[in-house]
């Protein structure tokens, strides 16, 4: 009930956020005036809240290695899993902005861009590996390679820092760029609602069905 | 998830990641050059050409404008396209065309506005 409420509250949030950005916010970044600059507030929002999950399924993982737990596995499995569906949004959003204000789908020279799909291959196979293992020693691997792989993440977001990014720069902290602060914040605050629930429901599901399995293996 | 179904999904997904990576590879693998280096050498190769717009003129089928580098060095370079017209690339952008260099002219298949970097444009 209570990440339900999360969820609810995480949805009206978004919704009241989006009002706002299509009434208030400009739609100018980039000297461009253009309706789809305003996806940057969900792209931006699903990419944080996206890797802010996966640090959440980092350290899931880590509390699984230093107590065996199938729960904690089952958190950090459905973390992962929410997380790779809000990067897969923030890397669809971001190439339908950058079709038009870049004239391209994809830039392969933008570090940015090529690490955040380093991060969504990695990830898909931390899901696949996981599809095949039910057992407390793949619990293990999937919790080691869980943990290897966030070294991705923190890559990827300081990506542009670290080394030259043709096409994209820093999204928030540029001159060229007027965000709506409170409607940001309401956005964010939304899809980390919608987010939370997400993986609530997500490892809920998955040990009702492991105690649907031990249920159904105990009968005679 | 049933064993065929499982090898299924992950042939998938590395059949179309090999090819992303490929993809990436040989786009990558074109020469990043500016207007001044430029020359016979260069002459039938594809390039990617970074630069400054100038003088855009609008075609019914194509874009022509000069690329310069903001110290005397330009090039020519020629993009067909259809439907809208892409909507950044303005005068005064900075810009990678993509294409074939021919004859002093730079036959572009993309071109790619970095946006980014352009917080004075109009």
């Amino acid at each position: 009930m209570g990440w339900r409420m999360v969820g609810l509250a995480g949805l009206g949030s978004t919704l009241v956020a989006t009002g706002f950005i299509a009434t208030q916010a400009s739609r100018e970044f980039y000297g461009v005036d253009h309706p789809v600059n305003l996806l940057f507030y969900f792209h931006v929002g699903v990419a944080w809240v996206g890797f802010v999950g996966l640090l959440v399924a980092t350290i899931a993982s880590v509390a699984f290695l230093r107590r065996p737990v199938p729960r904690r596995s089952w958190i950090a499995q459905a973390a992962v899993r929410v997380s790779f569906a809000f990067i897969t949004l923030t890397l669809l959003t971001g190439m339908v902005w950058g079709r038009f204000i870049w004239n391209s789908w994809w830039e392969w020279s933008d570090i940015r861009l090529v690490t955040a799909l380093v991060v969504w291959f990695i990830y898909a196979g931390y899901l696949i590996y996981h599809k095949q293992v039910d057992d407390l020693v793949g619990y293990r691997r999937g919790a080691v390679f869980c943990i290897l792989a966030f070294v991705s993440v923190p890559i990827t977001v300081a990506s542009t820092r670290l080394w030259q990014s043709p096409f994209h720069g820093a999204s928030v902290t540029t001159d060229s760029v007027a965000i709506h602060g409170p409607a940001f914040a309401m956005m964010l605050a939304g899809i980390s609602g919608i987010y939370f629930y997400l993986v609530s429901l997500r490892w809920r599901l998955q040990a009702a069905e492991h105690q649907s399995v031990i249920v159904g293996t105990s009968r005679p | 998830m049933k064993r065929r179904t499982r090898l299924l999904v992950s042939g998938t997904v590395t059949v179309f990641a090999m090819t992303m990576v490929l993809i990436g590879t040989l786009e990558s693998s074109v020469p990043f050059v500016g207007p001044a280096d430029l020359g016979p050498t260069l002459e039938g190769k594809r390039l990617q050409v970074e630069g400054i717009v100038q003088g855009l003129t609008v075609g019914p089928d194509d874009l022509t404008f000069e690329l310069s580098d903001g110290a005397g060095a330009t090039v020519l370079v020629r993009y067909p396209y259809s439907g809208q017209r892409p909507l950044t690339l303005e005068e005064g952008r900075l810009v990678v065309a993509k294409g074939l260099y021919r004859q002093r002219v730079v036959e572009a298949y993309q071109v790619s506005v970095r946006a980014h970097e352009d917080p004075g444009s109009p």
